[in-house]
C-alpha cells in the first residue's frame, strides 16, 4: 500500500545543507498499521508531511496505492489526498465556523458525496455524538472534537489515514478512548493506519513501530498482537 | 459549483459568528453613503433642469439677429423635437400720448414650450395658464404698463404703424426677469410683426428658435446645431442660465461628490484591514482544505465567492439605504424641488453598487490572494506564512480601485490627483512621523509607570502594525476633517455671500438730475441703497494703442469686446471686490486711470501700465490700467469691468444704478417709485434671492446628512483596526496574567497603547488635513486657502477621543478571557 524508497530531505541554511531526513525505506501492507517515533525534532512530523503528500523530499519515492506521488504536482497530489488520504491531528482542525455534522460531511462534499449528511451523521453515532451534530467545535470538550475529527477523517472512506499525535492534546484516560476508537474504525474500513506519536503505549497497538533518531531509521519492530 | 456551495457555507457560517461583520459593515456605509449622494445629486440637478427649462420656457434656445433657417427648425423636428419660434425686438409703445420703451415678444401657437405664461383679465390677478399667442390685433402687457402708459384692459395702444387692442394682462411668463431685459414685456402674435412695420433694415432684432423633447434628441440635436450657428448666432442650454444658482450648486455637487467618494475611500481602508484579518484567521482553514484535496485555485475561488456575497449582500444593502435616505432628504427637501421629483434612475444603483464592488476587491483582493499560496504543510507547521503580496502592490491596487471609482464620479483630474498626491503625502508622513514620534515616546517613558513602558514597548515591538494603525487612524480623521471644514467654508461662504439683506431690488436708468429725488425718497421710506452709481456706455476700440479689430482678426473676441460696456466711476474702492494688483484709482485729474476685473485683463492680456481707448458717445478715451480686482459676479450687487477715477467720466452722460433690500412687507414703495420716477426701469431680483437662499439651506442639509455617512466609515475603520490587533493582543495578555500581572495592569497597559495610537494618529491629521485642504481649495472649490489653528488643538483631542474607549472596549475580551482558553486556542 504504501513503499518508501530511499527518501532524504535537506533543507538549505547559510551554514550549508541540514539533512533532516536520510534515506528512510519501509513498506506498509494495506490494512496494517505503523507507528513512527522519536524525540523531538527526530523528524517524524517532516517524513509524515512527504508520506501525506504535503511536502516533497529532496530526494527517493513514495509509492502510496501504486502511484508515485512524489512525482506529482502540488495539485495533482491534492486530487490524490482527495481520493486516497485521511488525517486526523493533534489540535484536531475543525473548520469553527461549521457543525460537527458539516465538518464530518466536508470532505465527502468535497467529492459531490450524494448523501453526505446521511452518511456524515451515522459517523457521529458511530463516534457516540450522534446527539451532538449540530455543535460547534467551541461548544464542545477536546475529547468530543478529537471524535468529530477521527469521524470526518473515516467519511470518505480513505485508503491511508495520517494521524498526528491524535491523543496529543487530551488527558490519558481521554486519550485511551480516542485511541480505542481510532483502531476500531480503522479495523472495519480496512484503512491503513501511519501514526506520529510520543506516546509508547499508543505505539505499540500499532502492528509495527519505527523509530527515527537525527533523521534516520534508527530501529523497526513488529509488535506481536495489536490491541483494540 | 462545489466552490461555491462551500463558500455559501462559510458565508453564512462567518456571517453568524461575526467574523465578516465589520467587512460587510464597511461596504454598507460606504455604498449608502455613495448612492445617497448620487441620488440626490442626480435627481436634483434633474430637477434644476427642469425649473431651468421653465425659467427658461424651453430646453434650448437659439438666439439669432437675422431670421433662423427653416432647416434647422425642419431638421429639430425631424430629430423629434418639438420647435415654437418668436422673434423679440426693442419698441416704443404708445397710449394716450404716453410712450414707453417695451420688449416685445412677438410669439407662435406653441409659445411657451416649457414654464407657465398665466395672462389676466385684470390687475394683479393670478391669471389662466394659456400656451398660445394673442389672436391678431390683441396684444398682451406686462402689469406696469397699465400703470405707465395710464390705461385699462380692452384700450387701443400703438406699436409702430399698428394699432392693437390690449386683451390681456401678463401675470406670469417664462424667461421672467434679467439684467438685461429690464423694458416691460408686450406679447403680440408673430403673424402681427409686418404690420407694425417697425422691422426696418438695421434693426436690432432676436430671433428665437426653442426647442423640447427626450434628453436623448436634444443631445443628438446639440451636436448637430453646433456645426450650422455662425458667430452672430448663440445656443443656450436651459441649465447653463440662473449663473447664481449655478455657482452654488455645483458646489455642492462638487462637495457632495467628494464626500460620497470618501465614505467610499474610508470603507476602503475598513475593507483592506477587515479583509486582512479575515484571510489570516483563516490560513489554517485554508491549509485543512488543501489537505483534503481542494487545489490551490479551488481554496482561492472560495474566498472569491464569499467575498463576492459580501459584496452582493454590503452593496445591495448599501443601495436599499441610500435609496431609502435619499427618500428620506427628498421629503425634506421637497420645498426646493419641482412639483414632480424627478424618479430615481437605476444607473445611479448600478453604478453605486459597481463602486463598492471595485473598492471591496482592490481592497480586499490582495490579503485574499494570499490564501491561493497557503501550504498544506500549514497544518503541521504554523510558522509556514504564505506568501505575501508585496506592499506596493497592494498599495498600487487600492490606488487603481479608487481611481476608477473616483473617475466614475468625478470627472475632475485634479480631484483624482489631489486624492493620490494627498493619500500619499498622508502615507509619507505617517511612515516618517510615526517612527520618529514611536522612539521619541519611547524615550520619553524611560521614568514612566511600567504598564505605559509595557505599552510602547508593545507598539515599538509590532512596529508594521502600528504604522498602519497610525496609518488607518489618521487617514480617517483627516478626510472627517477635511469634510467638516470644507462644509463649515462652503457654508458660511453661501451665507457670506448672500446674507440676509442682500440688495433684492436694482434700479437702472435713473437719470442724472434725479439722483438727489431718489435718495430723498429712499431715506423717507428708512431704506439704505448700496450706493447710487454712475453708468456709462462705452466701447473698447484698441488694446495698448493697437486696433481690437486688427488685434482679433482671428480670434474669438471677448465678451467684453463684443459689446457695449457699463463704465463707471468711483471714488472709495467697492465693497464687494478684491484689490489683486496695483493701487487704487487716484485722485489726480490729470491722468486717466482705470481699475479692471482679473478675468477680462487674462482674457485681453492686460497687465498695470497697459492701455485701453474707449468710445463713448463720438468720444475716444484712452485710459492707464493702475489696477486689477477680482469680482464676485454672484453677490447680487451692481458689479463693474472697468471702473474710472472720478475726474475722468464725470462729465461724460451718464444714467445711475443702484441696488437696495426691499422687505416683502414694504412691496408696495415699488408703486410710488414708478409712479415718482416713471423713466426708472425696476428689477424685481427679490424672488430669485430667495430662492437662491433655499438652494442653500437645503444643500447644507443635503451636506450634513451624507457627513453622517462619512462618519460611520469612520467608525468602520476604527472597528477593523480595533479588531485587526485583537488577536495578539489577547494572546498577549493571556501570556502576561499567567506571569502573575493583574487585569489593572493589562488594562493599564491597552490604555497606554491606544492613548498613544490616538495622539500620533491625531498628530497626522492635523498636518496632513492642513495640505489636503489647502490642495481643495487652491484647486477644485476655488476658495482662499487659509491655516485652521483650530485643527491642531481638536484633531488629537478628536483622535484620543474616538480611538482610546474603542480600542479599549473593542480589547475587553483580553481582559475577560480566561488565559488557558487564549493559549489553547493559539
Amino acid at each position: 500500500m504504501l513503499t518508501v524508497s530511499q527518501v532524504c530531505k535537506q533543507v538549505p541554511l547559510i551554514s550549508g545543507p541540514l539533512t533532516i531526513l536520510d534515506d528512510i525505506n519501509f513498506n506498509v501492507e494495506k490494512g496494517q498499521s505503523l507507528a513512527i517515533i522519536g524525540a523531538s525534532g527526530a523528524g517524524k512530523s517532516t517524513l509524515l508531511s512527504i508520506l501525506a503528500g504535503l511536502d516533497l523530499p529532496s530526494t527517493g519515492q513514495v509509492i502510496i496505492a501504486g502511484q508515485t506521488i512524489t512525482e506529482l504536482d502540488e495539485d495533482e497530489r491534492a486530487v490524490f489526498r482527495a481520493g486516497h488520504v485521511g488525517f486526523v491531528f493533534q489540535s484536531f482542525h475543525l473548520l469553527p465556523t461549521l457543525t460537527a455534522l458539516e465538518n464530518v460531511a466536508l470532505p465527502l462534499e468535497l467529492k459531490y458525496h450524494h448523501s453526505a449528511l446521511d452518511t456524515a451523521k451515522s459517523l457521529l453515532d458511530k463516534v457516540g455524538l450522534g446527539e451532538r451534530t449540530a455543535h460547534y467545535p467551541n461548544q464542545m470538550s477536546g475529547g468530543e472534537q478529537q471524535r468529530v475529527a477521527i469521524a470526518r477523517a473515516f467519511a470518505a472512506q480513505p485508503e491511508i489515514l495520517f494521524a498526528d499525535e491524535p491523543t496529543g492534546n487530551l488527558d490519558s484516560k481521554t486519550g485511551e478512548k480516542i485511541a480505542d476508537l481510532l483502531f476500531e474504525l480503522n479495523r472495519e474500513n480496512h484503512t491503513t493506519l501511519i501514526v506520529v506519536t510520543h506516546d509508547i503505549k499508543l505505539a505499540s497497538r500499532c502492528d509495527r513501530i519505527i523509530e527515527l533518531a537525527a533523521g534516520k531509521v534508527l530501529q523497526e519492530q513488529k509488535v506481536a498482537t495489536g490491541t483494540a | 459549483m462545489l466552490s461555491f456551495n462551500l463558500a455559501l457555507k462559510l458565508f453564512m457560517r462567518d456571517f453568524k459568528s461575526g467574523e465578516l461583520r465589520v467587512l460587510m459593515f464597511a461596504l454598507w456605509v460606504a455604498v449608502a453613503g455613495l448612492i445617497t449622494v448620487t441620488l440626490l445629486v442626480d435627481r436634483v440637478e434633474r430637477g434644476m433642469t427642469k425649473e431651468a427649462s421653465q425659467v427658461l420656457g424651453a430646453n434650448r434656445v437659439m438666439y439669432s439677429p437675422q431670421a433662423i433657417d427653416a432647416e434647422i427648425a425642419e431638421e429639430a423636428q425631424l430629430q423629434g423635437l418639438q420647435t415654437s419660434e418668436s422673434l423679440w425686438f426693442s419698441s416704443v409703445i404708445l397710449a394716450n400720448d404716453q410712450f414707453q420703451l417695451t420688449t416685445v415678444k412677438a410669439v407662435d401657437h406653441k409659445f411657451p414650450l416649457a414654464g407657465e405664461l398665466k395672462i389676466a383679465q385684470a390687475l394683479f390677478e393670478a391669471g389662466e395658464v394659456i400656451q398660445g399667442k394673442p389672436q391678431s390685433g390683441n396684444v398682451w402687457l406686462s402689469p406696469r404698463l397699465f400703470n405707465l402708459l395710464n390705461i385699462k384692459l380692452g384700450d387701443s395702444v400703438q406699436i409702430g404703424a399698428q394699432t392693437f387692442i390690449a386683451s390681456g394682462v401678463i401675470a406670469k411668463e417664462p424667461g421672467g426677469s434679467s439684467f438685461f431685459n429690464f423694458a416691460p414685456s408686450v406679447m403680440m402674435s408673430v403673424d402681427d410683426v409686418a404690420a407694425t412695420q417697425v422691422i426696418q433694415p438695421g434693426s436690432r432684432l432676436d430671433y428665437r428658435l426653442a426647442l423640447t423633447g427626450s434628453e436623448s434628441s436634444l443631445e443628438s440635436f446639440d451636436s448637430w446645431i453646433k456645426t450650422q450657428l455662425n458667430k452672430s448666432q448663440r445656443y443656450l442650454r436651459a441649465e447653463s442660465g440662473a449663473p447664481q444658482l449655478g455657482n452654488a450648486l455645483s458646489r455642492a455637487k462638487k462637495y457632495l461628490n467628494l464626500s460620497g467618494v470618501l465614505a467610499l475611500l474610508l470603507g476602503g481602508i475598513a475593507i483592506a484591514i477587515a479583509a486582512n484579518r479575515y484571510s489570516l484567521r483563516h490560513f489554517d482553514h485554508c491549509a485543512l482544505l488543501r489537505c483534503m484535496g481542494l487545489k490551490k485555485d479551488q481554496v482561492l475561488f472560495v474566498f472569491v465567492w464569499i467575498l463576492l456575497l459580501v459584496g452582493t449582500v454590503g452593496t445591495s444593502l448599501g443601495a436599499l439605504t441610500g435609496w431609502a435616505v435619499n427618500e428620506g432628504l427628498m421629503l425634506a427637501l421637497k420645498e426646493l424641488l419641482p412639483e414632480q421629483v424627478p424618479p430615481v434612475r437605476i444607473e445611479t444603483f448600478v453604478l453605486g453598487m459597481a463602486a463598492g464592488f471595485i473598492v471591496l476587491i482592490g481592497f480586499a483582493l490582495p490579503s485574499l490572494i494570499r490564501i491561493r499560496s497557503v501550504q498544506p504543510m500549514r497544518i503541521l507547521r504554523k510558522d509556514l506564512e504564505p506568501f505575501s503580496l508585496a506592499m506596493w502592490a497592494s498599495i498600487l491596487m487600492a490606488i487603481f480601485a479608487l481611481s476608477v471609482v473616483i473617475s466614475l464620479y468625478s470627472p475632475s483630474i485634479t480631484i483624482v490627483a489631489i486624492m493620490i498626491v494627498g493619500g500619499g503625502f498622508v502615507a509619507a508622513i505617517s511612515l516618517v512621523a510615526s517612527l520618529f514620534l514611536l522612539k521619541l515616546i519611547s524615550r520619553l517613558s524611560q521614568n514612566r509607570s511600567m504598564a505605559f513602558r509595557f505599552g510602547v514597548e508593545h507598539l515599538k515591538r509590532h512596529r508594521a502594525a502600528t504604522l498602519i494603525q497610525v496609518s488607518a487612524f489618521g487617514l480617517t480623521l483627516t478626510l472627517l476633517l477635511i469634510i467638516l471644514l470644507v462644509r463649515n467654508e462652503l457654508i458660511q461662504d453661501w451665507k457670506q455671500q448672500l446674507p440676509q439683506d442682500a440688495p433684492n431690488h436694482f434700479l437702472v436708468n435713473i437719470q442724472p438730475e434725479k439722483v438727489d429725488a431718489l435718495n430723498q425718497l429712499f431715506t423717507a421710506n428708512n431704506l439704505v441703497s448700496q450706493g447710487i452709481f454712475p453708468m456709462v456706455r462705452g466701447r473698447v476700440v484698441e488694446l495698448n494703442g493697437e486696433k481690437v479689430t486688427e488685434l482679433y482678426k482671428d480670434k474669438e473676441l471677448h465678451n467684453s469686446l463684443r459689446r457695449e460696456l457699463n463704465l463707471t466711476w468711483m471714488e472709495a474702492f467697492p465693497e464687494a471686490n478684491e484689490l489683486l494688483e496695483g493701487q487704487w484709482l487716484s485722485e489726480n485729474p490729470q491722468k486717466i486711470e482705470i481699475s479692471i476685473e482679473e478675468e477680462m485683463a487674462k482674457r485681453l492680456e492686460l497687465v498695470l501700465g497697459s492701455t485701453m481707448t474707449f468710445r463713448i458717445g463720438a468720444d475716444e478715451l484712452t485710459a492707464e490700467v493702475t489696477s486689477i480686482r477680482k469680482v464676485k459676479w454672484d453677490s447680487f450687487q451692481p458689479n463693474f469691468y472697468v471702473i474710472f477715477n472720478k475726474s475722468a467720466l464725470e462729465n461724460m452722460p451718464a444714467t445711475f444704478i443702484s441696488s437696495f433690500y426691499l422687505a416683502p412687507e414694504q412691496k408696495m414703495f415699488l408703486n410710488d417709485l414708478v409712479k415718482l420716477f416713471p423713466t426708472v426701469s425696476v428689477i424685481e431680483l427679490d424672488l430669485i434671492l430667495a430662492e437662491v437662499r433655499r438652494v442653500i439651506e437645503k444643500a447644507s442639509l443635503a451636506v450634513e446628512v451624507v457627513l453622517i455617512f462619512v462618519m460611520l466609515s469612520g467608525i468602520a475603520v476604527l472597528l477593523a483596526t480595533t479588531r485587526s490587533s485583537l488577536d495578539d493582543k489577547l494572546y498577549e495578555s493571556a501570556l502576561l496574567k499567567t506571569l502573575g500581572a493583574n487585569r489593572k495592569f493589562v488594562a493599564k497597559t491597552t490604555f497606554s497603547e491606544y492613548w498613544l495610537l490616538g495622539l500620533l494618529s491625531g498628530v497626522l491629521a492635523a498636518i496632513s488635513s492642513e495640505f489636503i485642504a489647502f490642495l481643495l481649495y487652491e484647486f477644485v472649490f476655488k476658495m482662499e486657502a487659509q491655516l485652521h489653528w483650530w485643527i491642531w488643538v481638536t484633531a488629537p483631542i478628536i483622535a484620543l477621543l474616538a480611538v482610546v474607549p474603542a480600542g479599549t472596549l473593542g480589547s475587553r475580551s483580553a481582559l475577560k478571557e480566561p488565559p488557558s482558553q487564549v493559549l489553547n486556542n493559539r
